[in-house]
């Protein structure tokens, strides 16, 4: 949902750039090529604003990285933070959480933030939703008024020249021919069942055959299709001011691309017949106002003159034009696909999580094998104290190289070479975690601060987003414990660590996710504390730490 | 019963002329013969009209459509002729006739031989 919902952002984006580039190069191709070509170039964009496909590297997608690290990001930050903090001694406070991963359970980054974005795409969609609703509506009773008041024409000679004229232009559809002295204009309604309405039956012949020239190259072209694929985008990307300009550009050079095609197969006395046509209509008509998505021979009055002008001035095109067109409207098409869109893949180099961490293991083959060396065949039965001086050795050889990239970023984000056996991984993440939360616990003490419990915290989430309305569920939690160092063994401590861990993540996942995300923030303390307080024993004691504590459902936002 | 227009009312005497029921191809043969041929639009428009009107019905026999008149041509002309006398004659048919007769419209014999189909008609109820 997150991710969909930046992809969508980046295509908004991605289209905003494509309208500035043909409204900033307007003036040099407004009157060198066609008006078909700047008709359906704006297709291109249309394209682009409603499909996600973009080559890997693009620039929209760079854009978007940047953005998704600055901005969305910072409340996951605040958090994965602590833990480097801490262990640089950093006097922040003593609350500092220590913040470990769960090893069992692999949270995605993109939980924290999915109470925000989920509203916003939820209003996103409603208004998405009601747009265009209300634009269907809108269109709908404007064919039934148009067809309430319709009249068949009975007249023999104007039936058979539109016959006529289907014949000619090869059109497979009947096409009904009506009269509504309340319309304003001629125009075409219905897809599946084409009629064209006409203000009023007594126009001349050769008016009505230019009308029906004109209506007939609407319908053959599809425009009513065009015009509604635009309102549709214009409807989605409701909040993008930049959609708006693409509607009122496609509704002019539809009409002039229109006149364009008609006029191409008529003789040049014709033509000026044709112009007069156009001026006629504004005299005859009624005066329901034309919905925006029908096809009508004339929109209004302020693009009449630009209309005229464009069938004087009308010229046929050079074969170099042409080609010319052509070789833009590739160019352009390039463009707008390397404009691109943003995915958030995983093969993507330019995302990172944050600032610091990075989401791929940073951790050579070497820094892990030298790590790995401290778990020898008996590290579970050292005690504590001895294995922790191991991991402090360690750290302090390596402390600029593996050191940050294995225990400060990898250990930390929870993400390893994929070469790692489990067995591995659970020493890691569990194991070295630990007690190097132990050491810098020591640390502090032995700089003279007042000593504190060492302690883990986790994260967990669920959702199911297939219930509606969706339902997700997010913890964190942390328990600090009490040992003797000296005495307990590191299988010992593993093992009272673990239990705590498994018997809460046995909990969160065996329970209904509905009955979870009805749960209050107390109820979810208590249980924890129960949990915590059950697996507690003598040797290893085990407190619930509040500061940690956080529980949030899809329930509490309502 | 609606009005129908005049090209319409010249479908479907093509229909009852061909029996009450016609295929596209019978209607544009028929059109062709009388020297008005129609383009395929105008002849699918009309009979799309007569349809709503309710004077035809279309089925669909393999790929083309077949129209039957649902109003007999005897059905049109009584409704049509009463409407002409309600409009005219304040509904009155015995001026009507009387019309018919007095202007020589209806011959003696013309006369004689309806009169003679009326009463073996009133036998015929009897």
């Amino acid at each position: 949902m997150n991710d969909g919902l930046i992809t969508f952002l980046s295509l908004s984006v991605a289209g905003a750039i494509l309208v500035l580039i043909l409204l900033l190069l307007k003036p040099v191709y407004k009157n060198r090529l066609s008006h078909k070509w700047q008709y359906y170039v704006w297709l291109i964009v249309i394209a682009r604003l409603l499909i996600p496909f973009a080559p890997e590297t693009n620039l929209v997608s760079n854009l978007f990285s940047n953005i998704s690290t600055e901005v969305i990001e910072p409340i996951t930050n605040a958090y994965s933070h602590a833990d480097g903090d801490f262990f640089l001694g950093d006097g922040a406070g003593t609350n500092q959480p220590v913040l470990a991963e769960n090893p069992f359970y692999d949270p995605s980054p993109t939980n924290r933030k999915a109470g925000a974005t989920e509203i916003i795409g939820a209003i996103w969609f409603v208004v998405a939703l009601i747009l265009l609703i209300r634009k269907i509506t809108i269109y709908q009773s404007f064919v039934k008024y148009v067809r309430a008041g319709c009249t068949g024409v009975t007249d023999i000679e104007k039936l058979e020249q539109l016959g006529k004229i289907i014949d000619s232009q090869n059109i497979k559809t009947n096409v009904e021919l009506c009269s509504n002295s309340l319309v304003s204009s001629p125009l075409l309604i219905g897809f599946w069942k084409p009629c064209i309405v006409l203000p009023a039956t007594d126009i001349s012949m050769s008016d009505f055959r230019f009308t029906i020239l004109h209506e007939l190259t609407h319908y053959k072209r599809t425009d009513l299709l065009y015009k509604w694929l635009t309102q549709a985008v214009i409807c989605l990307h409701w909040f993008n001011p930049f959609v708006y300009v693409i509607g009122k550009e496609i509704n002019r050079e539809c009409e002039l691309s229109c006149d364009e095609a008609v006029i191409s197969s008529l003789s040049p006395k014709e033509r000026r017949g044709y112009g007069d046509t156009l001026l006629n209509a504004i005299k005859a008509g009624g005066n329901y106002k034309n919905s925006t998505t029908s096809v009508t021979l004339w929109e209004s009055k302020k693009i009449l003159s630009e209309r005229l002008g464009a069938i004087m001035a009308y010229k046929k095109q050079s074969k170099v034009i042409v080609l010319v067109s052509a070789a833009l409207a590739g160019l352009f098409l390039c463009g707008a696909t390397y404009v691109g869109a943003y995915s958030s893949s995983p093969s993507s180099n330019a995302e990172v999580t944050n600032e610091e961490k990075s989401k791929t293991p940073l951790g050579t083959k070497e820094d892990y094998q030298s790590l790995l060396a401290l778990k020898t065949a008996d590290y579970k039965n050292l005690t504590v104290i001895e294995f922790n001086n191991n991991l402090v050795e360690w750290s302090t050889q390596n402390m600029d190289g593996a050191y940050t990239a294995v225990i400060e970023n990898d250990i930390a984000v929870r993400q390893f070479p994929e070469y790692l056996d489990a067995e591995e991984r659970s020493f890691l993440s569990l194991t070295v975690k630990a007690s190097n939360n132990e050491n810098s616990v020591q640390m502090r003490s032995d700089y003279g601060k007042p000593p504190i419990d060492p302690d883990l915290s986790f994260e967990l989430s669920r959702e199911n987003m297939e219930l509606d309305p969706p339902v997700w569920t997010q913890l964190m939690y942390g328990f600090s414990y009490q040992f003797d160092a000296n005495k307990l063994t590191v299988g010992e401590r593993d093992l009272a660590l673990t239990k705590v861990i498994n018997e809460v993540q046995n909990f969160w996942n065996s329970t209904d996710i509905e009955v979870l995300a009805d749960m209050s923030s107390d109820d979810m303390l208590e249980q924890l504390k129960t949990i915590v307080e059950t697996c507690s024993t003598e040797t290893v004691k085990m407190s619930v730490v509040e500061n940690y504590f956080m529980f949030q459902t899809s329930e509490m936002l309502k | 019963m609606q009005q129908i227009s005049d090209y319409e009312l010249e479908l479907m005497k093509i229909i009852w002329a061909n029996g009450g029921t016609a295929l596209y191809a019978d209607i544009f043969k028929g059109l062709e013969d009388k020297g008005t041929p129609w383009t395929k639009n105008t002849i699918i428009t009309l009979s799309s009209r007569l349809i709503e009107k309710g004077f035809l019905t279309t089925n669909k026999i393999g790929r083309r459509n077949e129209y039957k008149a649902i109003v007999s041509a005897e059905e049109y002309q009584s409704a049509q002729t009463m409407q002409f006398v309600n409009k005219i004659y304040e509904g009155d048919m015995k001026n009507f006739v009387s019309m018919l007769i007095d202007n020589r419209m209806l011959s003696p014999t013309d006369y004689e031989e309806l009169l003679k189909r009326w009463r073996e008609g009133e036998r015929e109820n009897e």
